[in-house]
């Protein structure tokens, strides 16, 4: 690398670090020359354009973003509907499940007055050897 | 490219399922993210589609966005990754029907002489990105266009400081060429 060509980059770095004593010294001497003084201009010139571009995206632009977004939750809810209707079964079928029992209870306490094993078994008329035979000998009452 | 409270409430809002609020948050920072993927792909129906993605990849890790950078320039990371890999995709296809693999998707740049409009010039500087490599123009949108540090820069490419600093001298000494002929 030749002396100029180091004090072109060194021209170039001065606009993105900062230069140290040495560097800046070299460089000020340097663009005394008017060559590289219209170099600088134009790099100056250059960077000053490439500041003030900007683009933009078309006018409906985030109407689009927010409709994909609601397409894309609406495709999650369609996919998680058949989990969902299970869901909503099961929870029926326990209500209806645990309303059965209690009911079954209730008619229970009113008829036999109490809630005990025996009443729920139906087995509080039996003696405890009548029981035994009664779960042992299928035909107990033939 | 601060964090402010607005950001912050909007942020908020938006985790709480609140769509209008991330409307708010893609209107705050479009500008920015065309910017970033239209310096990197150029003015192309493409650049459109890429931007949507940026936002909706925002949309779906809001969870995980924690503010430990700055919301913008989390928004151009992703912005900047899209563009690279689109950029990638594009060489792929381009490989497969153009022999010369040159990208054809960026306007194409008349040079009349007249004193440059806004257009024009935004065109000049098109034409100039699209002499450089992928890494170099990532450098020159980055530093040179959206204004990020030569610092912040290298952390949003994952580069060095070096790298960037010598990218930015290659690049724009490229650029200066192309751009010679067009009195600025």
């Amino acid at each position: 690398m030749n002396a100029k060509e180091k004090i072109r980059n060194l021209l170039y770095a001065s606009f993105d670090r900062e230069l140290d004593e040495d560097e800046r010294r070299i460089l000020e001497k340097a663009l005394q020359d008017p060559e590289l003084r219209a170099e600088a201009d134009e790099l100056k010139n250059m960077r000053r354009l490439l500041a003030d571009t900007s683009w933009e995206f078309g006018e409906d632009f985030t109407a689009r973003v927010t409709q994909r977004i609601a397409q894309e939750e609406k495709g999650k809810v369609v996919e998680m509907e058949p989990e969902r209707q299970f869901l909503s079964v099961f929870r029926k079928m326990a209500i209806a499940g645990v309303a059965a029992v209690f009911l079954l209870l209730l008619s229970i306490y009113f008829t036999s007055g109490s809630l005990s094993k025996e009443t729920i078994f139906g087995t509080e008329n039996f003696s405890e050897d009548e029981l035994v035979s009664y779960l042992l000998y299928e035909d107990f009452n033939e | 490219m601060k964090k402010d409270a607005g950001d912050l409430q909007l942020l908020e809002m938006a985790r709480k399922g609140d769509h209008r609020a991330f409307a708010g948050i893609v209107e705050r920072y479009k500008g920015m993210v065309a910017n970033v993927v239209k310096g990197m792909l150029g003015d192309v129906p493409e650049a459109d589609d890429v931007g949507q993605e940026v936002f909706i990849r925002f949309y779906h890790s809001l969870e995980r966005f924690r503010g430990e950078s700055a919301l913008g320039t989390y928004l151009t990371r992703i912005a900047i990754n899209l563009s690279l890999n689109a950029l990638k995709r594009r060489k792929r296809t381009l490989s497969l029907h153009n022999e010369d693999g040159e990208e054809q998707r960026w306007p194409e740049v008349s040079d009349e002489g007249r004193p440059m409009e806004r257009r024009e010039a935004r065109e000049l500087v098109e034409k100039a990105l699209r002499q450089l490599d992928e890494g170099y123009r990532a450098v020159v949108v980055l530093r040179l266009i959206e204004g990020y540090s030569t610092k912040e820069t290298a952390e949003i490419l994952g580069i060095p400081l070096g790298t960037v600093l010598s990218r930015l001298a290659r690049a724009q000494k490229k650029m200066k060429e192309t751009l010679s002929d067009t009195k600025l």
